[in-house]
């Protein structure tokens, strides 16, 4: 079954707001004035107890804000956009995360990817991806325990990325990290070279992370880093981009003072290679 | 809004609020709440409205979804011994009748019947993504302010909840299945 407008044309006929007895024009115009003399009285004694809003009122979290002081590093591009983490993932303190990661099913590598897809699409303004999403392919589609990684690819330069945490009970979307843009200038590695284009710490509610991303030349078939806190961490490498991310903050400076990966050739031989914004 | 210099102006602001938003209020907390609740829902809500005027977004659709956060708030507070509760379910009709009599007609309650099943089916989180973009028709910047998630997420969490139902329409129990396939159909 495919989402139609008949689909949606259905569920509003099951609408259950258009069945059943509305409020009349009356009771409507009643309810107004109550609730003018009800607010102008409490307006007018301010020491009463307060009128019972009790969600409305607690601080709201500011997206802007997030974006700031959480966001992941990413290259210099025109018109990047970093996708602000969310709190409150279910998977607590990335527990159930792996430093070599698993592929995905075709069908969590579709859904994924649809999911990264959709939630970049119709932005509006200068980060509106749409037409180069829709031309943008799977380059990586990884899992670390809970966690899921695609990144799509698209020409010039493109790409999206989406870490979503799967086990989130409420969406689950609600982890979630990414960036999304188009590296200024962008030319294809050389054959030996890794460029990233995402790079640093991001946070979501399971705590810190850290992350790099980008493209590699044909003949790097293997990315690793080796972290001071979990050992060696294992990229995805596939389709000329590598992805490999972990917990903590070790890559908070990694812009500026880079990152050392290890590199692994189609001939056999190793490098490693200070890579940085 | 600019803010309200005096009690007057206040109500002039908050009657104008009003006209504007409480049909469509009405609407959402019955698509969310029990009928025997509506009235009251909707004086707290509008209490809230009253008390932050000054908040109301100028702009109609945003003024709209801002009203709708606000009732969201109040219906989850209702149900706050239920402290895990994050989102607000919605049921839909059971009633899947059409207003028509084409030879089609069978065959649309039936599909509408299945849909009916497969929204219940579907997780609170689901419902409510759903509902905010199908019947209250946001878009993904004011359904997300409505739930105080970014706009990136909203489409995500919509993403999944469309394929969450095309799943559960996909995979309906034998018994609806074969009863779709009841109503006779008349073919040309």
């Amino acid at each position: 079954m495919t989402w139609t407008r008949q689909t949606e044309d259905d569920l509003r006929s099951l609408d259950p707001a258009t069945r059943g007895q509305e409020m009349t024009p009356a009771r409507h115009d009643a309810l107004l004035e109550r609730v003018v003399a009800e607010g102008a009285a409490r307006d007018a004694a301010p020491a009463s107890t307060p009128v019972a809003a009790p969600a409305a009122e607690r601080p709201r979290r500011s997206t802007r804000a997030v974006l700031v002081t959480g966001g992941l590093v990413a290259a210099a591009t025109a018109g990047l956009l970093v996708l602000p983490p969310l709190l409150g993932g279910g998977d607590s303190a990335y527990a159930s995360w792996t430093a070599v990661p698993d592929g995905l099913t075709a069908e969590q590598r579709h859904d994924a990817a649809e999911d990264c897809r959709e939630g970049y699409r119709d932005t509006g303004g200068p980060n509106d991806y749409s037409r180069e999403l829709d031309d943008a392919t799977v380059a990586v589609a990884e899992r670390r325990g809970e966690w899921i990684t695609v990144v799509l690819s698209g020409a010039d330069g493109f790409s999206a990325l989406c870490t979503t945490d799967a086990s989130d009970p409420f969406g689950p979307t609600s982890g979630v990290v990414g960036s999304i843009g188009t590296t200024t200038g962008w030319t294809p590695p050389g054959p030996r070279e890794v460029v990233p284009d995402a790079l640093g710490r991001g946070s979501t509610g399971s705590g810190d992370f850290s992350m790099a991303a980008g493209t590699v030349g044909n003949e790097v078939t293997g990315v690793s880093y080796d972290s001071t806190l979990h050992g060696t961490v294992v990229a995805t490498v596939n389709a000329g981009h590598f992805a490999l991310w972990m917990p903590g903050d070790e890559l908070d400076d990694a812009q500026a003072a880079g990152v050392a990966l290890d590199l692994t050739y189609t001939d056999g031989t190793t490098s490693t290679v200070v890579v940085r914004l | 809004m600019n803010a309200t210099t005096s009690a007057a102006d206040k109500e002039r602001v908050f009657r104008a609020v009003y006209a504007d938003v409480h049909r469509d209020l009405e609407r959402f907390v019955r698509r969310r709440a029990g009928p025997e609740v509506v009235e009251e829902v909707l004086a707290d809500t509008f209490l809230v409205v009253w008390r932050r005027l000054d908040d109301v977004p100028a702009a109609p659709e945003d003024a709209r979804a801002w009203t709708f956060a606000v009732a969201r708030h109040v219906l989850l507070t209702q149900h706050r011994a239920d402290r895990r509760r994050q989102a607000l379910g919605l049921r839909l009709t059971a009633d899947a009748t059409t207003s028509t009599t084409s030879a089609d007609e069978a065959d649309t309650v039936a599909r509408r019947v299945e849909l009916a099943r497969a929204w219940d089916r579907l997780s609170q989180v689901h419902q409510e993504s759903l509902g905010l973009s199908v019947l209250e028709g946001l878009d993904a910047t004011r359904a997300a302010a409505v739930l105080d998630i970014s706009p990136v997420a909203y489409r995500l969490r919509l993403s999944r909840a469309r394929r969450a139902l095309r799943a559960h329409l996909d995979h309906q129990p034998p018994s609806s299945r074969a009863r779709r396939g009841t109503p006779e159909r008349s073919t040309p």
